[in-house]
């Protein structure tokens, strides 16, 4: 229990520098991103008129997000970033629900280790409750790699990718917003939004207290888009990780997952999606 | 040693017990009035149902956070100096109290929702959008306090009697800063919700202006943001 929120960090040294790397989070994403192209391609492979199964649901999700976009933003520049918010959508989504595939390879490694059990004296198996098996076996023996293999993690659940997330929309709200009203609009309107300086005053734009209240603002807006998703992810795993060890394993985490897992994370994901749509429409 | 837990499990029974209170009651107005909805249009009981159960997972998120922290605080064990008790107490407080105006906050939105569905079903789309838009940002201000609670669990600062009260004072302004701006944006959320359920063409403007109206309301709790990280490593 004392492991509760820290994380596992590889250090390596690159031009003098220490710089230490989430190995877990990193390998996870790669895997959502293999998982998302699988996914894309079996869902494109067989296209037909009357969709198939799995053509169906990506239609459904796909009318869906472009109905919301293209009505908040309009029709040109709504297919314009629709594709941005649907990946961003789908890659969350993906993440969040990464975390309900169990650790295959402990299942694999316990299995065999109950059946070495029958046999000899070099492993220990005890219960947890009902239906908790906790193997102990030497570090030589060689399914012992299986039994200590890092389990599946979300990669929403480690704030750097939610912050990565949450600069990329932000990039993207500044870039549509110069677009959109052209640098010198762009920047009048951020020294001065909801009190206008005139003419030549906007040289004294400091003494607008609402300029420092925009870039107090762009920040904070960072913040909390980015921090949403992780509290609701971090906080969701590591309530299913006690509550599960405290009554055993026994049935209480099918629907801890089903909802902090499941729902929570569909949720997440299209807050965070939704939020991005609002971002980009306040530039207009 | 011994000091250190007792401040930890301190701030644990803070940040839940506190946490608790806004969003039981936000998510019981959103019931209340999906109930009175259901007595109007029996026929839109699946929809109802549905976006009740969806407001109320979103309301939960400021009692998520609050238990979270709670959990961290509960097992926290290790070698610290005295001064990491006051830091575990002061992040149960901020996020205690911060929790509560959020989770208040968040379920008015969720209420004038639940009643613009059960007068006109055929507009749900329209407003658990809206919804969830308005509650999301309505949440700001817990978020602001879990992420001074996290600093505040993760720091290690040098032991003084000035930087004891500063780090409590950091949690107090945390905690207390995050109550209004919860309740002010909650009741900006639920007149833009009770506007679009009367008139959903022009949910575009009604948007942008609720964004804009709960943006200017959150400066009060960034003014306590801003406080809280000087007095915790300034002061």
């Amino acid at each position: 229990m004392e492991e509760l929120g820290k994380v596992s960090l590889t250090e390596f040294t690159l031009f003098g520098q220490v710089i230490s790397v989430n190995l877990t989070t990193f390998v996870m994403t790669w895997v959502v991103m293999g998982l998302f192209l699988l996914l894309a391609w079996m869902a494109t492979r067989k296209l037909s008129f009357i969709p198939g199964r799995i053509q169906n649901i990506f239609e459904l999700i796909f009318d869906f997000l472009k109905d919301i976009t293209v009505s908040t933003l309009g029709q040109k520049d709504g297919m314009k970033y629709y594709p941005f918010i649907l990946t961003l959508f789908l890659f969350i989504l993906l993440s969040n629900w990464i975390g309900i595939i169990p650790n295959i390879f402990k299942i694999l490694g316990t299995f065999i280790a109950v059946i070495h059990s029958f046999f000899g004296d070099t492993v220990q198996i005890t219960m947890q409750g009902l239906t908790g098996i906790v193997a102990t076996v030497p570090e030589t023996i060689w399914y012992s790699a299986l039994i200590n293999a890092p389990g599946i993690e979300e990669p929403t659940k480690s704030i750097n990718t939610d912050l990565a997330l949450a600069i990329m929309v932000f990039l993207a709200v500044q870039a549509y917003g110069i677009k959109n009203k052209g640098v010198v609009k762009y920047i009048r309107n951020f020294v001065d939004d909801p009190f206008p300086m005139k003419g030549p005053l906007i040289i004294f734009f400091f003494i607008n207290p609402f300029f420092y209240l925009n870039l107090i603002g762009m920040v904070a807006n960072v913040v909390s888009h980015s921090f949403r998703l992780f509290g609701n992810i971090f906080g969701g795993g590591m309530i299913i990780v006690i509550v599960s060890s405290l009554l055993n394993y026994f049935l209480v985490p099918v629907g801890l997952f089903a909802f902090f897992g499941l729902f929570a994370g569909l949720v997440q994901a299209f807050v965070f999606a939704m939020l991005a749509v609002t971002y980009i429409q306040q530039q207009q | 040693m011994e000091f250190v837990k007792i401040c930890a499990v301190l701030g644990s029974g803070f940040a839940m017990g506190l946490g608790a209170i806004g969003s039981a009651v936000g998510e019981g107005m959103i019931a209340m009035k999906a109930v009175q909805s259901l007595g109007r249009q029996p026929s839109a009981s699946s929809k109802i149902v549905r976006i009740m159960v969806i407001s109320q997972a979103v309301t939960e998120t400021a009692a998520v956070f609050a238990l979270v922290i709670s959990l961290l605080l509960m097992f926290k064990s290790g070698d610290f100096s005295y001064i990491k008790g006051f830091t575990f107490l002061a992040a149960g407080i901020a996020v205690g109290f911060g929790s509560i105006g959020a989770g208040l906050g968040a379920g008015l939105p969720g209420s004038s929702a639940m009643e613009g569905i059960g007068k006109q079903p055929e507009n749900s789309d329209v407003l658990t959008i809206q919804m969830i838009i308005g509650q999301a940002v309505t949440q700001t201000s817990t978020i602001f306090a879990l992420t001074v609670a996290l600093i505040l669990i993760m720091l290690d600062p040098e032991p003084s009697n000035l930087k004891v009260f500063a780090i409590l004072g950091a949690g107090f302004a945390m905690g207390f800063g995050a109550i209004g701006p919860g309740i002010g944006d909650g009741l900006v959320a639920k007149h833009a919700n009770k506007a679009v359920a009367r008139n959903p063409k022009h949910m575009g403007l009604l948007t942008r202006t609720m964004i804009i109206g709960q943006a200017i309301t959150e400066t009060t709790d960034i003014y306590a943001m801003v406080v809280s990280l000087i007095l915790i490593f300034v002061v």
